[in-house]
């Protein structure tokens, strides 16, 4: 058995362009760069795909230092969606990406409605992009993103905003930080997002007690890593089981058993974020997990997805 | 400009390295050396590697390379135990395998040109500049030490590369001369051809005061929180007069005159 083929998902059935992995293992956006920063310690095309750092239509400075504090089993980060911009990254990256077997898909950030389907529209037509993913969950930036996310309307309206302006795949990524999440997955599928992806990160905080004040400059960040991995499996759980759309399932992935309890809860591909920082390689590693997994227990990749549901 | 130490590096691995010895220097610092022929052969003073600590750490730990052996084949670290992952690293024994992934950062640069140096440490900021020390004399340049601690506790002079001018300071005057090293640098400023400077924030606050170093090259060795120390995920930008700069790969070397120092002082 091709073991390689024999892990390929389609993360968007109901779109003409599709978008078809080799495998089901994905870089999480903010943990993996535009991925040829770490093409020296990991084996980059073996990945399923790279989703890179949010993008926003204007360069962003980002937040005030320190950006970042370890908490047990996990870490606080309040980057503040510090990147090039759209422009830069067509201009240096998407070359790059062009010539790459792995596809890479651009993480977008907006403030407004109107700036999701700009970034879209800029982003059509770009050699080297195979998809879009909607952040609609940063809980690290003072205004839009994670205030679009929290409600099932403002969620559903970028949703279409971003469907209306581009031809290409478009995912929408949900943050925990929502009173319903399977409302907002159910507004967003009905919107026309071809895949759905979570959790992004947990908003919260570590304080330093010789200073007494809060760690982070932006004094609040958000919490990914394994300590976040219960509540993120259950709301893929929970997720995966109310819409019918690809479900990416991702938080505190460390290991394949960590991927593999995603996919036994509904999910058809997972994101590997914080894992990557400790070990760069950890994301390949998951990818050659699940291939000895499936060999060994002789399974379809496919009959896996949601068996826990059923 | 021609360099000896600086360029585009070879890029970095993730290996395991053999502890083959992990012994105290002073209370509470240590003196950590390793197998680590990969990042041996790589390293340029001034670059550091990313530690996988066991126990409760869960990032890697920073740290600087403060040696690379004769034969090539490794490398040690100087480094206080201040924490969780420290504290782990203290106890390492021979045998122990360490995951690292190395060298990291741009280094110190070093030209061919200089004839005189000088180093200024502040403490364990003494780790990287021992490195760039034995590079230097390798080279025939000459090469001045102010070392600077709070107490006697320090570094054994003996262990220093052969051939340096050692200047010492303490702030309690306990060895050396009483006060903060910084104090010695415009002394040495007209006759030397370049400064590097490795230490706590303070020190590079009170140089970047000091009117007469202006437009000097003097570079600094900088520490922040990190998380990847590949460049990737951002948790170490400082504002400089070009820009945002990731600490972990543009840097840790910057010059003094490059960093907005107002915008620091928060860390
Ligand atoms: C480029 C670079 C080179 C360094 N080289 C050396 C060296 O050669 N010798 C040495 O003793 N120390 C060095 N440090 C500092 C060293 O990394 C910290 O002392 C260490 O990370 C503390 O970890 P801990 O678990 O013991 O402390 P904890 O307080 O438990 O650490 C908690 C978190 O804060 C971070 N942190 C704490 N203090 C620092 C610090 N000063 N700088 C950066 N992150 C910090 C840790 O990495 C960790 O993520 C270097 C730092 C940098 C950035
Ligand atoms: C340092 C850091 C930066 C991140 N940046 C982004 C980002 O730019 N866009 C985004 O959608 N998610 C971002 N995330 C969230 C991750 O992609 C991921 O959804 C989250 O961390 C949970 O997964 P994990 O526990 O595997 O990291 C970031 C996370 C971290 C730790």
């Amino acid at each position: 058995m091709d073991t390689i083929n024999a892990l390929s998902v389609q993360l968007a059935p109901h779109n003409p362009r599709g978008l078809l992995l080799h495998n089901p293992v994905i870089a999480a956006s903010g943990t993996f760069g535009y991925g040829d920063e770490m093409s020296g310690v990991c084996d980059i095309q073996r990945l399923g795909a790279i989703i890179c750092k949010g993008t926003t239509l204007a360069p962003r400075e980002g937040n005030k230092q320190p950006r970042i504090a370890e908490t047990p089993s996990g870490m606080l980060n309040a980057i503040g969606l510090q990147n090039m911009g759209v422009e830069a990254l067509i201009a240096t990256k998407s070359k790059i990406w062009a010539g790459w077997r792995v596809p890479v898909i651009v993480n977008i950030a907006g403030e407004s409605l109107e700036e999701y389907a700009e970034l879209a529209r800029t982003l059509e037509g770009v050699p080297g992009i195979s998809g879009l993913e909607i952040n609609i969950s940063c809980p690290n930036v003072a205004s839009g993103c994670m205030e679009f996310g929290a409600n099932p309307d403002s969620a559903a309206r970028v949703t279409s905003a971003v469907k209306n302006a581009t031809s290409l795949p478009v995912i929408v990524k949900l943050t925990p930080n929502a009173c319903d999440i399977v409302a907002v997955a159910k507004a967003v599928a009905g919107a026309g997002s071809d895949a759905i992806s979570l959790i992004n990160t947990l908003k919260g905080m570590a304080i330093d007690t010789k200073k007494r004040k809060p760690i982070l400059g932006n004094k609040t960040g958000g919490l990914s890593g394994p300590a976040i991995k219960p509540i993120a499996l259950y709301m893929v759980y929970q997720v995966s089981s109310a819409v019918d759309v690809p479900v990416i399932g991702g938080g505190g992935i460390m290991t394949s058993q960590d991927a593999l309890e995603f996919i036994l809860a509904g999910a058809t591909a997972v994101e590997v974020g914080t894992a990557t920082l400790v070990n760069p390689a950890a994301a390949t590693d998951i990818v050659e997990g699940l291939e000895s997994y499936v060999a060994a227990n002789n399974v379809k990749f496919a009959e896996l997805i949601g068996a826990a549901q059923r | 400009m021609m360099a000896i130490v600086s360029g585009p590096g070879t890029p970095p691995t993730q290996s395991k390295a053999e502890v083959l010895s992990c012994n105290p220097v002073t209370a509470g610092t240590y003196l950590l050396r390793v197998n680590a022929p990969a990042v041996a052969a790589a390293a340029r003073p001034g670059q550091f590697t990313m530690v996988k600590c066991g126990g409760d750490a869960f990032l890697r730990r920073p740290l600087s390379i403060h040696r690379v052996s004769e034969t090539g084949a490794e490398i040690s670290f100087l480094f206080a135990a201040i924490g969780k992952g420290t504290d782990w690293l203290s106890a390492s024994k021979p045998g122990d395998t360490l995951d690292i992934i190395g060298p990291l950062g741009n280094g110190f640069d070093l030209h061919v040109s200089s004839r005189e140096i000088l180093l200024v440490a502040g403490g364990l900021g003494l780790a990287p500049l021992v490195f760039l020390a034995e590079r230097a004399r390798r080279n025939g340049i000459r090469v001045n030490l102010a070392y600077g601690t709070a107490s006697d506790q320090r570094y054994d002079k003996k262990l220093l590369p052969e051939g340096i001018r050692l200047v010492e300071f303490t702030d309690d005057g306990t060895c050396g001369r009483k006060g903060f090293v910084t104090e010695c640098v415009p002394g040495f400023i007209g006759s030397v051809d370049q400064v590097f400077v490795c230490g706590p924030l303070p020190m590079y606050f009170a140089l970047s005061k000091q009117q007469n170093l202006k437009g000097k090259d003097i570079q600094i060795s900088l520490e922040t929180r990190m998380a990847c120390g590949l460049g990737v995920c951002y948790a170490c930008s400082i504002k400089t007069v070009d820009g945002q700069k990731q600490v972990c790969h543009d840097g840790p070397v910057f010059r003094l005159d490059e960093i907005v120092w107002n915008e620091m002082a928060g860390i």
